[in-house]
């Protein structure tokens, strides 16, 4: 028999979570039970199509078409680019900028939450319109004055596209992450530092060897779901790729998703897509927790 | 000296600088006339001040439907974010502290819902709520914005870092029930995390763009996002170039509110650092 | 609190009481047909002055109540519609563009209108436009507008530097050479990035055929030999920097605001889009007929919409009423037109005088640029047809554009490119395709 105060866990859980999974069982659960069973069938139309379609059954036959398509496949190698450019600036980015906040010596702190903060608020739509603005040759005052320092640069060609999805990234997270490490620092014992700093420990060392290993979970967290959010990768090469199509319209999966859902009405291979997506997101995910365990482990 | 106050400042200065440049802009191209809008630099002043006459614009147009959007969106983001907050913490706090059966495979559910690409549900998301008859209607927007699965992922992790076991020990010893320990000694607690949640949740509902897209056709409905996209897709292709002006002051306005927001809330995490004010 | 969670698991108990039923079976899509003409009808569009379109509907056919509701252009909006007939959600009456008939019609998503509509889009319509809407013998649409190529011209610039408008694509090729010299940061023409459009709207012009519909099966030629040498041509000068590769936005729109570009190719409609975009250049601008390649009249069309019913409507027979009416009446075109910005060119040619009468042209000096549509108009090219898989075409296109500039591929390659994605998508869908 459990004892009461056992019942008393699993009924209060019950009551806590039953919300949550309430809703989460129709909005997201359902639609994903839904999309799995849809990347099962292909719509198919015959002669010129005027009969009208009929969806066929073609078991794992959408799974086979994504992975066999170079453009899906690629797309996971322009994401593996990406996240080394990204990761390490974006969360050393925040990390920096929350230990500065931090330590006490920033003046007008909620100013430069805030400010940080922002880019992450703007509207999407108004985020490309700037970024374009910013990358095209001829418009952007930015590239003017690179120019005029003998710097010329296409922020939309091929081959800088993986940095400049990046840079629009950065100003969008950077401030966001930033908001998350401070909350974990807030929640540092202070009693520990005031030990340190009796200790003569510098604010560098105090910062290096004391916060950063004390928010250490919340340091790994924002690596994963960076990963996980990386993986998804989306909106900011569509940015650029409004500007300048030169990236293809299927450069990163997430894209190739989208190509295959709002522009081919093929749902089915969106939604098999879609789910390769988010194993893989698991696989690495699996594979970040288990390195960042072994790493607070040693 | 790079850790001297003054030093500290300029680093961050530098990096605002990094995040608001762009944001001037919007900024500048609010306050032009259509033509200074194409004919100036974008991190100049036009020729003359528009700013009054766009704002006017902004409200008056389609009957001032943007007012409506904003409200709108207020109650998508504000009171969805509100309610995905408080099922994201109480959850959260559940996976952290009680014991219970099946709750790490329960756990790695909700992980999936974190996993999967968002945009790529909305149509399956859409289907379904077809068949619920919830498309164009309010419901249809408001419901998918009371899951947030990262949030409970966070709750978790806030709840582990905010919320010592010892308090909650020292509470079941007092015979406190386990829920009203959650609610008058843990959720205090977590205050701060769930201003994070909110946050997060409300910039998220704020910016989604797919669901509403699919969801809604009665422009009543729509949320501030999708509406200035309607203005500003048809603007230069349609041949009516007034709304593109409309979507760049629109979004300005926008953001107005997303300000608010962060102050008000900031005022929580300073809460939770009155500690740390001590050098 | 507790209140709160209790509220939260009613709240839940009912998404999940949705949620069953939601998963109880497919939704009803064939709508029972209503064929009175009274009664509710909903209405999609994102074309300009709808709503005018809608009221005056409203007030002279008390029977029927149109609703109508703005939607975005562009390929979210054929997505949200496609989705829509899925659901069994779709509105009554929509807008499509041409090029995006043929995917529709060739999904089973828009009704056959050949027995309700069809007789007056033959008697009101000339082939031109009849080409469009018509496809395997049955009606789908009824046309709203042509879009006859046109060219726009700087004329100060033009007068000043002493530069001749060109008739022929020859002379225009000249043209730009001399623009350039004039003024180095000016250009006489634009190849829009994101817009494959304007390129296909001249391989139309020069002859070229990009699909067919035979008795059962889509013949694809995308990069036939007119097509060809349209690309050759556009490439080369987009290679040489006689014309500007630009986004058809914000930058084009910039470009031209900041006179760098001073001339380009487009259609019936950019007069008024010109005018209110950039207003202050009023008296600047001229209109002429778009350049030919043999000097004797030719066009095609660059834009313009029709209207379709969708699978599911609720009420087709009021719907096809107010359809007729928006397209072929007087009245109807004059709510088009109400705005007097709008220099949209009707594709029923007797309605011509309304739109005239309602643009006025003293931004373009008085000039009657509606009877030079007109000549435009009636020289467009016979046999045209748009493609089955129209989405995956275009993408096809403009994902290769951006790079015809900097030599990275040449534009009869990208022509190639996409014929060749086109037919692989039409094969995975289960369209036949005949080899061409």
């Amino acid at each position: 028999m459990a004892s009461p105060s056992a019942r008393g866990q699993r009924r209060t859980a019950a009551l806590l979570l039953t919300p949550f999974f309430g809703l989460f069982a129709a909005v997201t659960l359902a639609p994903l039970l839904y999309a799995a069973w849809l990347s099962l069938f292909t719509t198919r139309t015959s002669g010129l199509g005027f009969g009208g379609t009929e969806n066929v059954f073609t078991g794992l036959g959408n799974y086979a078409r994504a992975l066999s398509d170079e453009a899906f496949r690629d797309g996971f190698l322009v994401i593996a680019a990406y996240c080394a450019i990204y990761i390490p600036v974006m969360i050393g980015g925040s990390l920096v900028l929350a230990l500065l906040l931090d330590s006490g010596l920033a003046k007008a702190r909620s100013f430069f939450q805030l400010a940080l903060f922002l880019p992450h608020a703007v509207p999407g739509l108004i985020a490309a319109l700037i970024w374009v603005y910013l990358y095209t040759p001829g418009l952007s005052p930015v590239i003017d004055l690179l120019e005029s320092g003998g710097i010329g640069i296409n922020f939309l060609s091929v081959d800088n596209a993986v940095f400049s999805a990046a840079n629009i990234a950065v100003w969008e997270w950077t401030g966001y992450n930033m908001v998350i490490f401070y909350a974990a620092l807030q929640a540092v014992p202070r009693e520990t530092l005031d030990a340190a700093k009796v200790d003569g420990a510098g604010a560098v060392r105090t910062a290096l060897s004391i916060k950063v290993p004390m928010i250490g979970p919340a340091i790994a967290l924002a690596v994963l779901f960076t990963v996980i959010g990386s993986i998804q990768l989306f909106t900011e090469p569509k940015v650029i790729y409004n500007a300048s199509s030169a990236i293809g319209s299927s450069w990163t999966p997430n894209m190739y998703v989208q190509t295959a859902a709002f522009q081919n009405n093929d749902f089915g291979l969106a939604a098999a897509a879609s789910l390769l997506i988010a194993l893989f997101a698991a696989v690495l995910s699996f594979a970040v927790t288990r390195i960042s365990r072994r790493g607070s482990k040693s | 000296m790079l850790l001297s106050k003054a030093g500290v400042t300029a680093m961050l200065g530098l990096a605002t600088l990094y995040t608001l440049l762009p944001l001037t802009w919007l900024l500048l191209s609010s306050t032009k006339s259509r033509e200074d809008l194409f004919g100036t630099n974008g991190f100049a002043l036009g020729g003359e001040t528009h700013l009054a006459a766009n704002l006017s614009h902004l409200f008056a147009a389609d009957g001032g439907v943007y007012v409506r959007w904003l409200i709108n969106t207020v109650l998508y983001a504000g009171v969805g974010a509100l309610l995905a907050s408080v099922f994201g913490v109480a959850a959260g706090y559940a996976f952290d502290k009680l014991t219970f059966p099946g709750k790490e495979r329960l756990f790695s559910l909700v992980l999936l819902g974190v996993m999967v690409p968002g945009t790529a549900m909305a149509i399956p998301l859409y289907l379904l709520a077809a068949k619920a008859g919830l498309v164009n209607t309010f419901w249809g927007v408001f419901i998918p914005g009371l899951v947030f699965p990262f949030g409970v992922y966070l709750a978790r992790v806030f709840s582990a870092s905010y919320v010592p076991d010892e308090v909650l020990e020292a509470a079941r010893m007092d015979g406190a029930s386990e829920f009203r320990t959650f609610c008058r000694i843990a959720f205090p607690m977590i205050a701060p995390g769930f201003v994070t949640i909110f946050l997060f949740q409300f910039t998220q509902i704020w910016n989604s763009f797919f669901l509403p897209l699919v969801m809604l056709s009665d422009q009543d409905l729509y949320p501030v996002n999708l509406g200035l996209y309607v203005w500003y897709s048809s603007a230069l292709t349609q041949g009516h170039p007034e709304d593109y002006l409309l979507a760049v002051v629109g979004s300005l306005v926008a953001v107005a509110p997303l300000i608010a927001v962060f102050l008000m809330l900031q005022r929580f995490w300073k809460s939770g650092m009155t500690a740390g004010a001590v050098k | 609190m507790l209140r709160r969670t209790t509220a939260a698991l009613a709240c839940s108990v009912t998404a999940l009481a949705l949620l069953a039923t939601a998963c109880g079976g497919e939704a009803d899509q064939g709508a029972l047909p209503a064929p009175g003409k009274t009664g509710e009808v909903t209405f999609w569009s994102f074309v300009k002055g709808s709503d005018k379109v809608a009221a005056a509907f409203n007030r002279s056919h008390p029977d029927i109540k149109v609703t109508f509701e703005t939607v975005p252009s562009g390929q979210e909006y054929y997505s949200k519609l496609t989705n829509a007939v899925k659901a069994g959600t779709a509105p009554d009456v929509a807008v499509v563009e041409y090029p995006h008939l043929p995917e529709f019609a060739a999904q089973g998503k828009i009704e056959d209108l050949s027995g309700s509509l069809g007789p007056v889009v033959k008697e009101r319509f000339p082939e031109a436009a009849r080409q469009l809407v018509n496809l395997g013998d049955r009606t789908w649409a009824v046309p709203r507008d042509a879009a006859p190529l046109m060219m726009m011209y700087r004329k100060d610039f033009f007068t000043r530097h002493k530069i001749d408008v060109p008739t022929t694509w020859d002379a225009y090729r000249n043209m730009t050479e001399q623009v350039k010299k004039a003024d180095p940061a000016a250009r006489g023409g634009v190849l829009y990035t994101d817009n494959p459009g304007l390129l296909s709207a001249l391989s139309w012009q020069a002859g070229g055929q990009w699909f067919s519909a035979g008795k059962d099966s889509w013949k694809v030629t995308v990069d036939d030999a007119p097509s060809k040498k349209v690309a050759a041509y556009w490439g080369d000068l987009a290679r040489k920097d006689l014309v500007r590769p630009l986004s058809q936005l914000d930058p084009f729109w910039t470009s031209v605001q900041k006179g760098r570009t001073v001339a380009y190719v487009c259609a019936s409609w950019c007069a008024g889009a010109h005018q209110a975009t950039v207003p202050d250049q009023k008296g600047k601008w001229a209109v002429a007929s778009v350049p030919t390649w043999d000097g004797k009249p030719a066009s095609a069309m660059y834009g313009g919409s029709s209207f379709v019913i969708p699978k599911g409507a609720d009420n087709s027979g009021a719907a096809a009423e107010f359809i007729k009416w928006i397209t072929t009446d007087p009245e109807g075109m004059k709510a088009w037109v109400s705005s007097g910005t709008s220099s949209m060119f009707p594709a029923d040619p007797k309605l011509v005088p309304v739109t005239k009468a309602a643009f006025a042209t003293d931004y373009f000096g008085g000039q009657d640029i509606y009877s030079l549509m007109s000549r435009s108009y009636d020289a467009i090219r016979p046999g045209w047809t748009w493609g089955p898989v129209m989405g995956a075409t275009n993408t096809a296109i403009v994902d290769q554009l951006p790079k015809v500039a900097d030599g990275t591929v040449t534009l009869p390659g990208v022509l190639s490119t996409a014929e060749q994605a086109t037919v692989a998508q039409m094969k995975q869908r289960g369209l036949t395709v005949t080899a061409p």
